[in-house]
């Protein structure tokens, strides 16, 4: 077909009931990309203990805490969009993901257990997988609401705007508190050298 | 000097201090007096260079890939820009006396792994690929945003002025890129694929000869 590189017209309103025919590109786009957060909320459960056991501070361990409990609620959400949809929740593995927890599990290696250096990279290691959902819901909510979805895209919405405050709040706590002490950190392991 | 010194820290803090030696050893030898948070800004800092670079391989597939000239230029942009952003992090590097190094990058490879496969899971010349690039390429931006994000902060708690602003720079420019993206999926192409739906393959040549004002948000 060659329909390349041409702007086609935006026609008139589709409006709801689009998933109820099966098997539209962009409904295999929406379910893909639904399929692969599905998955990565999942492995998200299973990797948020592990960070939070190797935190440094009572602060993060906490923030990671709400956040386990939080990414939990997201799972569940997610399987009563899947039922929304009338499709059942199945998970598709995400390569981004899988990197990015893999990421997290690098930096917990490379630091030293106890350090507030450890908690400065926790908490980016987090940021970018904050990020990595807040693109995908971002992207998830606008699909649902181009095919008339607004009930799934109420839902989409929720997680998101929650995976945006999770996102902040880690930000503050890195600003207000962890980076400055890890930086002091850096000082310490100077002085102590200078006064050897 | 500073060797005495750390070897009769050795004796006191033996195992820490020789992770210590070998970081130093990793990183030139020269590298002394390196805190662990410093370490730790230019790892992020050799991560994110990997994946710019990384980024600056892709984005002309991406380019290829696309349905609509909208989106093609708006990646043949962020082409330009990401060439800048290896360039600045280049200057960052020497601003603080380390040379330019790549990090292998996990999380960007599986990010850029999910580009390609979507690009071979759509059809040619769908709006459908193209909604599918625009998420990809959003998810590849908010990973830079907040690895930026993160280096920025951490520049400025250890007083870097100068890498603090370079980097702010691109962070914006991310920034940036990402708002325009949604732009472009909410104003057109979003809706398109939706339309295409309805039609069957060959219904829908009939309506690319339609040209309309409405993309334009570029």
């Amino acid at each position: 077909m060659p329909n390349t590189k041409t702007k086609k017209t935006t026609g008139s309103s589709n409006g709801a009931g689009v998933l109820s025919q099966p098997n539209t590109q962009l409904e295999k786009l929406f379910m893909d990309t639904l399929k692969d957060i599905y998955w990565a909320e999942k492995q998200l459960t299973k990797a948020l203990p592990k960070m939070q056991k190797a935190a440094t501070t009572e602060e993060l361990k906490d923030a990671f805490e709400d956040h386990l409990a939080q990414t939990e609620e997201h799972v569940t959400r997610l399987e009563k969009a899947f039922e929304l949809l009338g499709k059942k929740a199945q998970a598709k593995k995400c390569d981004a993901m899988e990197g990015l927890i893999k990421e997290a599990e690098s930096i917990i290696e490379e630091t030293e257990e106890g350090s507030m250096t450890r908690d400065a990279g926790l908490i980016i290691a987090a940021q970018k997988v904050e990020h990595y959902e807040i693109a995908s819901y971002g992207g998830l909510a606008q699909l649902a609401k181009t095919m008339g979805h607004e009930d799934v895209k109420e839902l989409l919405g929720q997680t998101l705007s929650e995976e945006k405050g999770a996102d902040e709040l880690l930000t503050e706590i890195a600003e207000n508190d962890i980076n400055w002490q890890a930086e002091q950190e850096g000082a310490e392991d100077k002085e102590n050298n200078e006064e050897e | 000097m500073k060797q005495t010194k750390r070897s009769s820290a050795e004796n006191k803090n033996g195992k820490q201090q020789a992770d210590n030696n070998k970081q130093a050893s990793n990183s030139n030898g020269s590298e002394r007096h390196e805190s662990l948070l410093e370490k730790f800004f230019i790892d992020q800092l050799k991560d994110i260079y990997y994946a710019e670079q990384q980024l600056v391989k892709a984005l002309p597939e991406m380019q290829k890939a696309c349905t609509t000239e909208e989106l093609e230029d708006a990646f043949g942009n962020h082409l330009k820009q990401t060439e800048r952003h290896v360039k600045r992090l280049e200057r960052v590097f020497q601003a603080i006396g380390k040379k330019a190094e790549g990090k292998k990058c996990e999380a960007m490879d599986g990010l850029i792994k999910e580009a390609r496969s979507i690009i071979s899971e759509t059809k040619e010349g769908s709006m459908t690929r193209d909604a599918a690039l625009i998420i990809a390429a959003q998810k590849v931006e908010h990973y830079e945003i907040a690895t930026y994000g993160g280096l920025v902060q951490l520049a400025i708690t250890m007083n870097l002025d100068r890498p603090a602003e370079i980097l702010d720079k691109t962070l914006q420019e991310e920034e940036e890129t990402d708002a325009l993206l949604t732009e472009i999926a909410e104003a057109n192409i979003n809706i398109d694929a939706d339309q295409e739906n309805n039609y069957s393959w060959s219904e829908k040549e009939e309506t690319t000869m339609e040209y309309e004002g409405s993309a334009n948000s570029f």
